[in-house]
């Protein structure tokens, strides 16, 4: 009897021993896990390759239907002599580009500063892009999978200023995570960066001058000082003040988008509009709307107004009350630069900081000019790249 | 041996139970440490290979982003040319003929790209050396020096593309479908194969990398080779092709004598149009239509051919062009002559798509090019005393502007009566006569069909700007000949040991002495005496000694007396005073310049170059002239001379330098330097081809920024054959000046072409914006800046808004035969062209050069007035009426732009994207992204032939034919 139950017991504690390897999954749920970090590398990389070949929108979307709408034009109806005008000018059609460049260029449209888009008319972008993007998601990951894509185009490090895009919800604690660079297109900030590096290469014979006196006097607190002046006058620059070039005027980055931008719409947007549709009308001389002619220029004019002196501040800039669109743009340039100055004031100076004092901890390996040059190169470029965004791709299992 | 007893007794089965049960026990665990293990060891596996996935990952990441970047570079390779493709090269520049590579000798001349074969290959090739540039900036940017890195990998490309042949670009042509088609009216015969239309449409541009992966950790690399490859999205080559499609259409093609569907269009359209004015006027008399074929319709058929060409080949027309069709409708009915109105109402459609500028805008049309070139060549010469002669210059050839700097140059400034025939009984003539002058510039009375200004070189008077150089330069060359330094010692003394002593307080007195007698004169140099006319070479030195000797009578004082006072007791001696002079003349003869080799070698220089030959240059002759004139002379009169007081003194003497010596053979008319000038302007002279080449592609310079086009380009090639008009090889032998006259006609040389090139520099933009400035009253040069702030900032999106597309959507089909692949698209296009509607314009203006944009209509009435009466017979007078009119036609568009508006695919930060733009427009081109160098040129649309319209009416009624007895062979007059 005893002995039946000692066996019992036996067979028990065996099967206590047993039980919990053959209820392991460590391999399956290694092989599973294995498998979605597959499947997150290959979406990404699909959006990377794949193609989009007709893929559409419309610029200035979401001015074109404020307006209409003020006017009392029905913006959906397709057969309409507004919808095919507008379209015809407006619309803007990309084939066969990689879904990677249509995000890569609809980050470089956008000129986000501190959050607030100065490109308003291509949201309609966006809102296309997004909508393409998440019906392939979607479409190549199931039902089962949740995605979070994010993409980020700072150019300088640090500094909140370019462009990004979010598609999907936040994600969980539990994730697979796939990223990688995106090269940005050439646009007018490749030509700005090429004037900023020469405006480097200037400031390095400063400093250059400096490192001659110090290999002369090995006085530290005199080159500190001569190379904090230096890579904080280059980074001000850079950032928020412009600098001089052969005797020209280059604009910070801020300035330059700012200036590329409104200088456009002033300039450039309300003579196209006007003109572009004047000549339709004249042409064809049924372009008629409840006043016979629709003047988007005026219309534009107040759009910006309002929102430039609805900015919070701004009225230390500019009076308000009298401001004409020209004194609102270059305030709005003020205002823009000033914000981002107050905003980065702190982190800046702690980044030149960091880098003098990186420079100083290896001065002893520092045999010349040469490397002194190559180290403040690589704080550059490792902190402004204005042809690389980054995209991350996050996808995670539906639970319940 | 065997057991005597079991080792267990077992009478209750107590332990086969418990041994079983440990055995149990045992096994289990074993079994779940060796499934634990098993499990751990697949995870592990799993896990291994997902660090090898990831590795292989990063690299697909990087290989797709490279393909990525081949793209943009690859666009913007193709925007480039795309906004100035190069139609035709002498391949005069290193870059060029790289481009070329040989294609040149395809068809045409063997030595230029000058056909559609040839030109798309250099295209084709720049685009691939721009895109290598291009790609080459990104992937320093994202994947070198480490700066991407993922996983703990760092991802680099090993090396930069070194040349443009790695980059492969590969054709991908497609299948066009028009919506409207009629193919018998388009020229495509290259494009058609096996009744299908193939059109090249994308280029796909690959390239060979190497990618090393580098794990961060271990420092481990791996080395990848990748072939990255990306379809270029941009459809520039079908815009190309189409383009040529449509200027053979125009144009036609040689050997295919149906091919100018232009002539076939116009023919058959005027042939109805003659033919029904022929019968109009025959039924209703010579009143109703006076002129059966009449230039003015002529040129509304041409512009409606034109337009309707442009819809077949792009299904697409320029909207203002189709405008402007509608508005000079009137040009139809033929004798209307021009139409007033309708050119208002062009300039105000055109101003639409420009620019918004207040009143004043109006004086920037003078800048237009529509015409306005010959009223401005009119009006400088009717009222020359308006123009600078800076304004002149801007004219002026490259040539003539070195003879400028040369002579000084009076210029005939030819003015005219009012009339395009001189006459002389005008006013004018009888006020001013031939010839007058008038703020001190010289007018003659001239045939201004064919000169607008001469100039009279005076070549027998050189710039005093010149004269005043050649002396400086001389100076420079012939610096300090010679010096001589001289120093005397003296040392004095009295023969027999005398000297003057004190005797008791007083001093011997010296009372009379003679004067100084040259004893002895001798040489006490350490090296030998050169002879006197022999030049010493370098440091030179001799030490002479001059004794000289005098008798003086000294009173001495008595030596008995205690007082000197006492004359009696003196008495009187006489001794002889000796001195030695040693004297120490230091003579350096000559210090050259230190970029002259040896100014004392004689050297035969010059010959080859336009100098004479043989000419002996150094200055030894100056200083064979200096050395005994100055040296030889300061030696005599020092050594014979006791003028210099003092025990010790110095002085140095100069001479012998360019400033005291004329050197002839280098200076004045006939002198080497400016034969050497002269030459140089023989050279720019013999370049004229060159020079002219840019000339004819900016003609008139009609606007300003063609004006500084023109210019640069001038200066660019200038500034090319520098070295070739500095001959410094012949000048100079390994960095020194061969004499100091080769040194002295080389600066001037280099002075001379330094100063035109100067004058090339110098951009009149300046003065011509002040005069506009000045018509545009208050604040002009405010309302300027804003325009051409706005010009420069917004003219290409306004460009590109301005083209906007008026036709059909075309359909594109790849087929893949091999692959099984394929696709379909759609294209539609935008036209851009100015004129917009062909007016009347000559083909060259009033110098002979050729205009960016011409129009010509010349017909002539065969038959007259009557026409001729066909096969006369009995009962009627004849059977029909005939006329025939052989009709000439020549025209030209300034620009042609088209734009691919279904596939908006460059970047544009501000739109979002803007269409690939392939443009044609008079100008150079140049390779600004990667050599800096010219390439050549591109050109409008332009088409030229002849035609012959005949009218038959029926018999009985004359006239049938041009009653305009003045226009019987009818030109185009200008608009």
């Amino acid at each position: 009897m005893y002995d039946a139950v000692l066996f019992l017991v036996m067979v028990s504690l065996s099967g206590v021993v047993l039980l919990p390897v053959l209820q392991s999954n460590i391999a399956t749920d290694t092989s599973v896990d294995c498998h979605r970090e597959e499947l997150v590398d290959e979406t990404l990389l699909m959006l990377m390759t794949a193609r989009d070949d007709d893929f559409g929108y419309l610029f200035a979307g979401s001015q074109v239907d404020a307006l209409a709408r003020i006017i009392g034009i029905n913006i959906s109806d397709e057969e309409s002599l507004f919808y095919a005008i507008t379209h015809t000018l407006l619309g803007n059609e990309q084939k066969h580009k990689t879904y990677a460049d249509l995000c890569a260029e609809n980050l470089a449209s956008q000129m986000k500063v501190f959050g607030y888009r100065l490109n308003i008319f291509t949201e309609d972008y966006d809102i296309q892009l997004l909508e393409e993007m998440t019906a392939l998601l979607q479409a190549h990951l199931g039902d089962k999978y949740r995605f979070n894509l994010s993409l980020r185009w700072h150019p300088v490090v640090g500094v909140p200023f370019g462009g990004n895009l979010n598609l999907g919800p936040h994600p969980p604690d539990f994730t697979y995570v796939a990223s990688t660079y995106l090269s940005m297109p050439n646009t007018f900030f490749s030509v700005w960066w090429n004037a900023a590096e020469q405006f480097i290469d200037v400031q390095l014979s400063v400093l250059g001058q400096a490192w001659s006196n110090f290999t002369l006097n090995r006085n530290i607190t005199v080159f500190r000082s001569a190379l904090e002046a230096c890579i904080a006058s280059t980074i001000t620059g850079i950032l928020f003040d412009g600098f001089d070039l052969a005797g020209t005027h280059i604009n910070s980055v801020l300035e330059t988008s700012v200036e590329y931008v409104f200088g456009k719409i002033q300039g450039a947007i309300e003579s196209a509009f006007s003109d572009a549709l004047a000549m339709v009308r004249d042409s064809l001389g049924v372009f008629d709307s409840v006043e016979g002619y629709i003047d988007l220029s005026d219309g534009l004019t107040t759009f910006l107004l309002e929102n430039i002196t609805a900015l919070p501040g701004i009225d230390a800039i500019i009076n308000i009350s009298s401001v004409d669109i020209n004194g609102a743009l270059e305030g709005l340039k003020c205002y823009v630069v000033n914000e981002a100055r107050a905003f980065l004031s702190d982190n800046l100076d702690d980044a030149i900081s960091q880098v003098v004092n990186r420079l100083l901890a290896i001065i002893e390996d520092i045999v010349g000019i040469e490397d002194m040059e190559e180290e403040v190169w690589e704080f550059f470029t490792q902190h402004i790249n204005i042809l690389r965004a980054e995209c991350t791709l996050t996808i995670w299992e539906v639970r319940g | 041996m065997t057991w005597s007893k079991p080792l267990f007794r077992n009478t209750q089965a107590h332990i086969p139970f418990s041994v079983i049960g440990v055995f149990l026990i045992l096994g289990s665990s074993f079994t779940a440490v060796y499934v634990t293990k098993l499990e751990q060891d697949t995870s592990q596996g799993i896990a291994s290979t997902l660090d090898i996935t990831k590795a292989e990952q990063l690299l697909r990441y990087a290989e797709a982003d490279i393909a990525r970047m081949v793209n943009y570079a690859g666009m913007y390779a193709l925007k480039h040319v795309g906004e100035s493709p190069l139609l035709y090269s002498n391949l005069s520049s290193a870059a060029a003929k790289d481009y070329a590579d040989g294609s040149e000798s395809l068809e045409n001349n063997p030595t230029h790209i000058d056909s559609e074969v040839e030109a798309n290959i250099f295209n084709m090739n720049w685009a691939r050396n721009i895109t290598r540039v291009k790609l080459n900036e990104y992937l320093e940017t994202n994947l070198m020096y480490n700066r991407c890195i993922r996983e703990g990998f760092a991802i680099n490309v090993k090396s930069f593309i070194g040349e443009w042949r790695e980059i492969t670009f590969t054709e991908i042509p497609m299948e066009l479908t028009r919506a409207v088609s009629l193919d018998c009216m388009v020229t495509e015969p290259d494009n058609m194969q096996d009744d299908h239309l193939i059109y090249p449409t994308y280029w796909q541009a690959g390239v060979e990398l190497t990618i090393v992966l580098t794990e961060l950790s271990s420092g481990e690399s791996w080395e990848f080779t990748i072939h990255p490859h990306a379809l270029i999205t941009s459809r520039l080559p079908l815009l190309m092709a189409l383009t040529y499609t449509y200027q053979d259409t125009l144009g036609g093609v040689e050997g295919d004598f149906f091919g100018n569907k232009l002539q076939i269009l116009v023919t058959l359209i005027s042939q109805i149009y003659t033919e029904a004015r022929s019968l109009v006027q025959w039924a209703s008399g010579p009143t109703k239509v006076k002129n059966i074929v009449d230039n003015t319709w002529l040129k509304y058929v041409v512009n409606a051919g034109v337009t309707a060409e442009q819809f077949l080949v792009f299904n697409s027309v320029d909207p203002l062009a189709l405008i402007d069709l509608i508005v000079h409708a009137k040009d139809l009915a033929g004798d209307s002559g021009p139409v007033g109105d309708t050119k208002d109402k062009q300039d105000l459609l055109q101003s639409g798509v420009s620019f918004l500028l207040d009143a004043g805008e109006d004086v920037l049309k003078t800048l237009e090019k529509d015409g306005i070139a010959r009223d401005n060549a009119s009006d400088m010469i009717t009222n020359p005393q308006n123009y600078t002669d800076e304004t002149t210059m801007m004219q002026a050839s490259i040539g003539n502007l070195s003879e400028d700097l040369l002579y000084d140059v009076d210029y005939i400034y030819y003015y005219h009566n009012g009339t395009t025939v001189v006459t002389k009984d005008e006013d004018f003539y009888y006020t001013y006569g031939y010839d007058f002058t008038s703020g001190g510039k010289h007018y003659v009375l001239g045939d201004l069909d064919h000169q607008v200004f001469d100039r009279l070189p005076d070549y027998g008077t050189i710039n005093q700007d010149v004269i005043d150089q050649v002396e400086v330069a001389l100076q420079e060359a012939y610096v300090g000949a010679g010096q001589t330094d001289v120093a005397r010692t003296i040392h004095s003394w009295y023969d027999e040991g005398w000297s003057p002593g004190v005797h008791h307080g007083v001093a011997d007195k010296l009372l009379s002495s003679t004067d100084w007698t040259l004893r002895d004169c001798y040489n006490i140099s350490e090296n030998p005496l050169a002879a006197d006319d022999v030049l010493p070479v370098g440091s030179y030195v001799e030490q002479w000694v001059v004794l000289w000797d005098r008798t003086e009578t000294w009173e001495i004082c008595d030596h008995y007396n205690n007082t000197c006072r006492c004359c009696n007791e003196s008495h009187i001696e006489h001794h002889t005073s000796l001195q030695e002079h040693t004297i120490h003349f230091d003579v350096s003869l000559l210090y050259p310049p230190a970029d002259v080799a040896d100014i004392f070698v004689e050297k035969e220089v010059f010959g080859n170059a336009p100098h004479p030959e043989n000419q002996i240059d150094n200055n030894l002759a100056v200083l064979r002239s200096a050395y005994p004139a100055v040296f030889v002379s300061i030696r005599e009169t020092v050594l014979e001379s006791r003028s210099m007081e003092g025990l010790v003194d110095e002085t140095s003497y100069q001479y012998g330098d360019g400033q005291d010596y004329a050197i002839e053979w280098l200076q004045g008319i006939d002198g080497c330097v400016l034969e050497a000038l002269n030459n140089i302007t023989s050279l720019i002279k013999a370049d004229g081809e060159l020079y002219g080449n840019i000339s004819t592609q900016f003609q008139d310079y009609a606007r300003i920024e063609d004006m500084e086009k023109g210019r640069i380009a001038l200066l660019e090639n200038f500034t090319a054959r520098r070295s070739a008009y500095l001959l410094q090889d012949h000048y100079l032998t390994e960095g020194f000046y061969d004499s100091a006259g080769a040194k002295t006609v080389c600066v001037m040389r280099q002075w001379f072409v330094d100063h035109i090139q100067e004058a090339l520099s110098t951009s009149p933009t300046d003065d011509v914006t002040d005069e506009i400035a000045d018509h545009l009253g208050a604040d002009g040069h405010a309302k300027l800046k804003d325009y051409d702030k706005m010009q420069a900032q917004y003219g290409d999106v306004l460009g590109s808004l301005g083209s906007i597309q008026f036709g059909l959507a075309m359909q594109l089909n790849r087929e893949d035969s091999e692959e099984g692949l394929g696709w379909s698209e759609e294209v539609a296009l935008a036209v851009d062209q100015y004129p917009n509607y062909l007016l009347f314009h000559p083909k060259v203006n009033e110098t002979g050069v050729e205009q960016p944009w011409y129009f010509n209509v010349k017909n002539i009435c065969l038959f007259g007035p009557t026409g001729l009466p066909l096969l006369p017979i009995g009962v009627i007078p004849w059977a029909a009426t005939i006329n025939v009119w052989p009709i000439e036609i020549e025209g030209a568009y300034e620009r042609f732009k088209l734009v691919d508006t279904l596939d908006e695919t460059h970047v544009n930060p501000l739109f979002g994207h803007s269409g690939q733009i392939y443009q044609r427009e008079a100008s150079p081109v140049k390779d600004k992204i990667c050599s800096g160098q010219l390439l050549g040129f591109t050109k409008g649309i332009s088409f030229n032939f002849w035609t012959l319209n005949i009218g038959i009416v029926p018999p009985s009624k004359l006239p049938i034919g041009d009653q305009n007895i003045h226009e019987i062979i009818e030109y185009s007059d200008n608009e």
